[in-house]
């Protein structure tokens, strides 16, 4: 269906954010907020009545803005597509975007730069909408980078502070390495298709080397845009930002970007079976990783912010094994209750003053129950206890990778025999101890800083938060319950007639199929008995080790029965420091010889130096053509067209 | 030989310009000095004005404001006549001597389009200066109609006398201002130098002549086809491959490529910004139109050693040196005017980069329409860049230091605004997106590639790299040199130019962000020259 209206959705933001821009400073502090807040709902309200547009087989309402532009071959044209993948996402980045700004206006009422704090956001927003809404990948790509350089504005929004300012530029440089891969990669897909719409990029067909290479590099822009390994190491820093900016970009929406990516490009995904394997082995590790380095974190949103980098991990698993409508379920579910999380967290800071140590918090459900009660739904739903959200999305990852047809084509050598049928449980038993690892640091992270008593400072007097900050918490934490119903079993969803909610159902038709066709049958209780048993066990180590009375003994028996181990978890398992040792120093000393030799002594002497007196040098002769005789401007000229005449009768 | 009288259609934007000048002219003699007498209290301009030599200001002339809405109006009408030609058939005019074509109607359009701006620059410009005199319209008027007249032509004689029409107007506006020595000595110059080129242009049309017994294009292309055959009369061959090589020169002037650039630094730096202005939107767009028609309709036939074969090369090399020498020279300059001259030699190159592309058939169409994109986009931009030249040189034009880019630091400060459209045209010169200027680049260089060009298209990324440099510089100076001094620019008298320069903005991002709408705009002149 061909519309007119669908720019409005990304339009509205980017509006709302150059009023905050350009006028913000001097518009009222009310009018702002209104300005900030409306422009996100009336996007939100328009993204609703599209969604329930969307009707019959794999329904799209699509809008060309206009010709962008068409330089030769290459033709570029603004366009929007809501299908239900993007749809759904729509209302995710403007539902929770919403909520986030409205915990914004209590959490960030004192800062003096509030109103450069909602145009960044309400920009974020825009560019958002832009990425997911794109029907190309050149649109695609400028909201990609638009949400990278609000991401970095916001990171440093506190630039004063140096190491701010530095985490941000961690992360820009980070991406860019990413955003290296993924333009070569728009650039082989451009040249194998001859275009860069989305549907006729996967309607076809690819070689498969081509369809690798393009996979492959832009894979890697979704390593950096989503933080997987190796890139995932600005994710954590980028924790420095303000609270609710960490809940919306580096938990809910942006990260998620590479997900969605490939999801978008499902077909030359399937095309290339080998790259969906480094893409589920690469999510596998990273949910490992970033689970094991969450477990030794004192810094509640260091916590967190791993925790996101391993639920990241969780969601490249779905896409890699081609369960991409697992995928894509897992970011929607975990966009509720990380949000919430966040703002959870960010109420506590707010309630402390800016603490964010756990071990100075504790007995916290007593001062603010309502905080308390979200964070412990948002935990339950995403260590999967109950059948909340969480447990439904991550463990239908999990059943599809044990029983994925993905890899059974691929062999380690181009002519071995022996297939990789294996690979997928290998991933299925490492998510499943991950799953373990997760309910245990969540647990931890919940009983340290919620139970037992309060070990901060006399001096602070911890306190709820105002009802803006409240209100998204209690709206989070429900629709993490309720997410649940996407990702009920058939048969359970039959049962209690919600199977018109069931995403696998409702993004049915939209995503390639792989090569091995569907996934093989197998027991779901099975798989969900292993789960509930993992993540009890999980959550009643946590009990044991930290419950209340107890407080971070649990810290010092762990670090006392394997110091070595917990000395490496604490440290981020020396990471930063490999990274330093690998990289950074040599290319340090690189740089530095190259520094003396090349730079001081090549660029700067003949170069630099060399090219600005070779200026002064030409400007000082030109300058004696150019002294403003006319006689001699006459000269130059004459002897310019003598020049011309002879070549041109020499030349004939 | 006959004359028909529809042909005037033909040129319609042209002859709605001169009655336009005319009536300003006429209007003059009706004005009476007494009227205004009372009008006119004191403004800073006015005091400055009077502590200079200038007898011809005095408190009691007559009201002009209205000249300034006139030329606007005639201007407007102008564009209108230029842009609702645009999809006709292409026909020629008066026996073959005059052309009208999509592509002579698109640059019709732009040189209105830049005069109606420029009527709302000069405006307050000259009202602040109290400098409004009878004739600054009516020339401005005149010199567009030599330019639309030029870029229509298609006969040697009438080429050399449109040129000479918008020249003669423009000799006159550069020294409009009769304060200080620089204004008339740019004019001077330019005048000098400008009769030198003209006087180029004529040997090479009298030397085409004598090849090959006409002044009209279509006729010497067929000469030359004959030549190439070995016909024609005895030596033809050489007389005409000395005719296009100094034709080439003669237009080499006008559109300021090295080594004929030298007079572009004085003039631009001592008319009047308005004017300067203008005159880098009007006359490049004018030039380069008639110097692509000579070229390529007088002497694009492929299979001749004369045609593009010959002249290519050339144009390729006077491209590189341009590129190479307008980017370096701009480097030292601290005068924002001077270096924006220097800028406007380097786009002139690129500009010849897409007059090289045109060399070869297949990439004709692309090159034409990138040549037009080029033209539009750097006319709207440079207009804005002068047009907040002229409000910070208003204040400071007759001690003559305005325009340093001392008298830039803080602007932002103040008048964000003006700092924010400044670094909007610095950018688009450049060739940053989404700005026009990235567009126009990229189908240009696109075009050179598609011709085979690639070295040239590769070196001319790299010299607009350095083009970034000074460039920025003013960015710099606008938001991050804290303020040098107390208040550059003047109050009051700025609605005319805010107006100016948001048009110039809106255009410069409009282009920029959609140039998939005007290039359908200008489809229509692509085909011009065939393929």
């Amino acid at each position: 269906m061909e519309v007119n209206w669908l720019h409005l959705v990304p339009l509205l933001p980017l509006i709302g954010a150059a009023i905050c821009g350009l006028v913000g400073k001097w518009l009222p502090k009310g009018w702002l907020y209104a300005v900030a807040l409306a422009s996100v709902l009336l996007s939100f309200c328009i993204g609703v009545t599209a969604f329930s547009n969307l009707e019959g087989e794999n329904p799209q309402i699509h809008e060309l803005v206009y010709n962008w532009f068409a330089v030769g071959s290459l033709h570029v044209d603004l366009g929007f597509t809501l299908d239900r993948l993007s749809g759904a996402l729509v209302l995710v980045i403007t539902g929770v975007g919403f909520l986030i700004h409205l915990y914004s206006v209590a959490y960030m009422d004192d800062d003096p730069g509030y109103w450069r704090y909602f145009a960044y956001l309400n920009l974020f927003v825009a560019a958002m909408l832009t990425l997911v809404l794109a029907d190309n990948l050149v649109a695609m790509f400028i909201g990609w980078e638009g949400v990278g350089l609000c991401s970095y504005l916001l990171i440093g929004f506190w630039f004063d502070d140096d190491a701010k300012a530095y985490a941000g530029r961690k992360a820009f440089v980070v991406n860019r390495i990413g955003d290296f891969g993924l333009m070569i990669g728009i650039f082989v897909l451009f040249t194998a298709t001859g275009s860069v719409n989305f549907a006729q990029i996967n309607a076809a067909p690819l070689t498969l080397g081509l369809a690798s290479a393009a996979a492959a590099l832009m894979f890697l822009g979704a390593c950096g845009k989503s933080a997987q390994l190796p890139l995932y190491i600005w994710l954590p820093d980028a924790m420095a930002g303000p609270t609710p900016v960490s809940a919306l970009i580096h938990a809910a929406t942006m990260v998620t970007a590479g997900v969605y990516m490939i999801a978008r490009l499902s077909h030359v995904y399937v095309s290339a079976p080998g790259v969906m394997a480094v893409v589920a082995i690469v999510g596998c590790l990273t949910a490992l990783w970033g689970a094991v380095i969450g477990t030794a974190q004192n810094d509640i949103k260091k916590v967190l912010a791993y925790s996101t980098v391993s639920q990241l991990g969780f969601m490249f698993i779905g896409v890699g094994v081609g369960a991409f409508f697992a995928g894509t379920m897992h970011l929607v579910t975990h966009a509720f209750f990380k949000a919430c999380l966040f703002l959870g967290s960010g109420a506590v800071i707010h309630g402390l003053y800016g603490e964010q140590d756990m071990t100075r918090m504790g007995g916290l459900r007593k001062y603010m129950p309502h905080t308390r009660a979200t964070f412990a739904i948002a935990t339950i739903a995403i260590t999967g206890v109950l059948p909340l959200s969480g447990f439904f999305s991550k463990d239908e990852i999990l059943a599809q990778a044990w029983h994925t047809r993905a890899f059974d084509f691929l062999t380690l050598t181009p002519s071995g025999e022996s297939h990789l049928t294996w690979l997928g449980f290998v991933i299925y038993a490492v998510g499943t101890l991950t799953a373990g690892l997760t309910s245990f640091y969540m647990w931890r992270c919940y009983l340290v800083t919620f139970e037992g008593e309060y070990r901060g400072g006399t001096d602070v007097h911890p306190h709820e938060s105002p009802w803006p900050m409240t209100a998204p918490l209690w709206i989070l934490a429900i629709l993490s319950v309720l997410a649940l119903v996407l990702g009920l079993p058939e048969s359970w969803a039959r049962a209690l007639h919600l199977e018109s909610f069931n995403w696998e159902r409702f993004t049915d038709g939209m995503f390639a199929q792989v090569r091995g066709g569907p996934p093989r049958e197998g027991s779901l209780l099975l798989g969900f008995g292993i789960a509930w048993v993992v993540a009890l066990f999980g959550g009643l180590t946590a009990w044991t080790l930290y419950k209340p009375g107890t407080s971070m003994t649990g810290d010092e028996r762990f670090a006392r029965a394997v110091p070595a181990v917990h000395r490496a978890f604490v440290n981020k398992l020396y990471v930063d420091e490999f990274y330093g040792w690998l990289i950074l120093r040599p290319t340090w000393r690189f740089a530095k010889a190259l520094w003396h030799w090349v730079d001081a002594t090549l660029i700067d002497g003949l170069f630099v130096n060399g090219s600005a007196q070779a200026v002064e040098w030409t400007a000082r002769s030109a300058r004696r053509f150019q002294n403003g005789n006319v006689q001699r401007y006459a000269a130059v000229l004459a002897v310019g067209v003598a020049a011309l005449v002879l070549v041109f009768l020499v030349r004939g | 030989m006959t004359f028909n009288a529809n042909d005037l259609l033909g040129v319609l934007p042209a002859i709605i310009l001169s009655i336009g000048a005319l009536l300003l002219l006429m209007s003059e003699v009706f004005l009476s000095t007494t009227r205004a007498a009372a009008q006119a209290p004191a403004s800073p301009g006015e005091r400055v004005a009077q502590t200079a030599t200038a007898p011809e200001i005095s408190s009691t002339q007559p009201d002009r404001r209205y000249q300034a809405w006139l030329a606007a109006g005639v201007a407007a009408l102008g564009l209108w006549a230029a842009l609702s030609q645009l999809g006709d058939p292409a026909i020629s005019l008066f026996n073959g001597a005059a052309m009208s074509d999509g592509f002579g109607r698109v640059v019709a359009a732009t040189v209105c389009g830049a005069l109606l701006i420029s009527c709302f620059v000069a405006f307050g410009y000259l009202e602040w200066l109290r400098a409004t005199r009878g004739e600054f319209y009516a020339l401005t008027l005149f010199s567009a109609a030599g330019m639309c007249l030029l870029a229509q032509a298609t006969d040697l004689i009438v080429i050399f006398v449109s040129l000479e029409v918008m020249s003669l107007a423009l000799y006159a506006l550069c020294a409009y201002l009769r304060r200080g020595k620089r204004p008339a000595e740019a004019a001077f110059k330019y005048f000098i130098l400008g009769s030198f080129a003209s006087a180029i242009f004529l040997y090479g049309a009298a030397l085409g002549f004598g090849a090959t017994g006409s002044t009209r294009l279509a006729d010497i292309a067929a000469g030359v086809r004959l030549a190439a055959t070995g016909g024609g009369p005895g030596g033809s061959a050489g007389l005409l491959f000395a005719s296009v090589a100094l034709l080439t020169a003669g237009f080499a002037f006008k559109v300021a490529a090295v080594p004929f650039h030298m007079w572009v630094p004085d003039v631009y730096d001592g008319a009047p910004a308005p004017v300067t202005g203008f005159m880098a939107a009007g006359v490049k767009a004018a030039a380069f139109a008639v110097l692509v028609r000579i070229l390529v309709s007088g002497f694009g036939d492929p299979s001749s050693s004369i045609g593009p074969h010959g002249w290519q090369q050339i144009i390729v090399w006077l491209a590189a040196l341009t590129m190479f020498f307008g980017n370096l020279l701009a480097v030292p300059q601290r005068s924002v005017k001077r270096m924006l001259a220097y800028s406007s030699i380097a786009h002139a190159g690129y500009l010849l980069v897409a007059v090289a592309a045109m060399g070869n058939a297949p990439s004709r169409p692309d090159a034409t329409q990138g040549l037009l994109f080029y033209l539009a986009s750097y006319g709207a931009t440079v207009i804005g860049a002068f047009g907040v030249v002229a409000l910070i040189e208003r204040k400071f034009a007759l001690a003559g230091t305005g325009d340093d880019l001392s008298s830039w630091a803080g602007l932002s400060e103040r008048h964000p605004a003006l700092a924010a459209a400044m670094s909007l045209f610095m950018l688009s010169l450049a060739g940053v997106p989404p700005t026009a200027g990235f567009m126009a680049k990229l189908t240009v260089f696109r075009s050179a590639i598609e011709a085979g060009l690639a070295p040239l298209a590769i070196f001319g990324v790299l010299t607009s790299v350095a083009g970034l440099y000074y460039y920025l510089r003013v960015v710099v100076y606008v938001y991050m040199v804290p303020e040098g001094r107390a208040d550059s620019v003047p109050g009051g008298r700025v609605l005319s130019a805010s107006i100016a320069l948001a048009s110039c903005a809106l255009i410069v991002l409009w282009m920029g962000i959609m140039p998939g709408s005007f290039s359908a705009m200008i489809q229509s002149a692509s085909g011009s020259f065939g393929r």
